[in-house]
């Protein structure tokens, strides 16, 4: 299991670890051992940049989309043909 | 006359949610839910979470799969829907996992139960952490001061749902407006362009709005950009922005009932009132 993987189960998980995370972010990650790549997606707060250093089977910037259709109700007026 | 627990077959199914933000907004019994499953499958957004759920249950099959360009989503939800009962009619007890809450804007979640009842099935959803509650929260909205209309963005414009502007408008899915596949670009301008023309109709062009993304992990912070409508369709939207939209007008007061229901005229309970529909008041109401 990769160590970046660990650390953000640890903080999703322990709220002290999480706090100490927000008091110190710079020095609990490089207490942790990530590498300077791990460390620079953690600072920058962006998702895709955290996401893409994790394995995973899903392409960088395609998350599933939010799962609802939308449901088009199509009226259909026939109208009568008079030569009958 | 059998009672139902006699027609029910083998199998049964449950929906859990895992919230928004990864692993921390999985609920307790969501979490026993899918340990104890025979079968989990599950769709979620992030590597974190796939990587906790296969830690929690070895069966665990991910529903991503079914994605691709292209392709209708209803399509890719019947086959996610057909994967998930191929489990509970072999006799399983099958966890069915979404992320956010798998009954707000799932409708994978909702069709598996439909389809499991229908056959016979036991079936159940758990709540989960919706973006909407997150919204709640991050932007201090409380839907209970004002109301709060909710509508997914192609929905509200396609049927041109109507609106009162002095209650909250929230709209789900603005970039991703017209689209039926799963999206190969972060927004659809045309269809941004098309809502933002709607609203301006309603609410004018200086009318401030906010693009709002709840956070994906404990790490990251939500996304909260305040903009005027006259500026939306040119903003940085992704498919999993929401809108809110706040008020524009006061909301109209019936006098009469006023009297009737606080028995004294409305110009001496209006304090009250008035506090009730401030968006800006810190009142606690209980």
């Amino acid at each position: 299991m990769s160590s970046l993987l660990e650390f953000l189960t640890e903080l999703s998980t322990n709220s002290e670890s999480l706090e100490n995370f927000s008091r110190d972010p710079e020095g609990t990650i490089d207490a942790a051992g990530l590498s300077s790549s791990e460390k620079e997606a953690l600072l920058s707060g962006e998702s895709d940049r955290v996401w893409n250093l994790l394995p995973s089977e899903m392409v960088a910037g395609r998350f599933p989309p939010p799962n609802v259709t939308i449901t088009i109700t199509l009226i259909v007026i026939k109208f009568g043909n008079t030569a009958e | 006359m059998s009672n139902r627990a006699d027609q029910l077959q083998g199998g049964s199914l449950v929906v859990v949610g895992t919230g928004i933000k990864a692993i921390s907004q999985i609920t307790i019994e969501a979490q026993s839910t899918i340990e104890h499953a025979d079968k989990v499958l599950y769709l979620v957004p992030d590597p974190l979470t796939a990587a906790w759920i296969a830690s929690h249950n070895d069966s665990a099959e991910s529903l991503y799969r079914f994605y691709d360009v292209d392709k209708d989503r209803n399509d890719t939800y019947r086959e996610m829907v057909e994967r998930v009962l191929t489990f509970v009619r072999e006799g399983r007890r099958v966890c069915a996992i979404f992320y956010g809450h798998p009954g707000v804007f799932s409708t994978p979640g909702h069709e598996c139960i439909r389809v499991a009842r229908h056959e016979g099935y036991e079936a159940s959803m758990l709540p989960g952490v919706s973006s909407l509650d997150c919204l709640f929260a991050d932007l201090g909205f409380d839907p209970g001061v004002q109301g709060c209309q909710s509508f997914e963005a192609t929905d509200f414009l396609i049927h041109r749902r109507p609106v009162d502007t002095s209650s909250p408008l929230v709209l789900w899915q603005i970039g991703v407006i017209g689209e039926w596949s799963l999206p190969t670009e972060p927004c659809n301008r045309a269809g941004l362009t098309a809502l933002a023309g709607a609203l301006v109709a309603l609410h004018g062009h200086d009318h401030a709005v906010t693009i709002y993304e709840a956070a994906q992990a404990v790490t990251m912070r939500a996304h909260v950009s305040v903009v005027p409508l006259s500026d939306l369709a040119s903003s940085n939207v992704t498919p999993i922005s929401t809108l809110y939209v706040p008020p524009s007008s006061p909301p109209q007061l019936d006098q009469e009932l006023v009297e009737e229901l606080f028995g004294k005229p409305a110009s001496t309970t209006s304090t009250s009132t008035e506090q009730r529909n401030d968006p800006t008041s810190t009142a606690k109401r209980h």
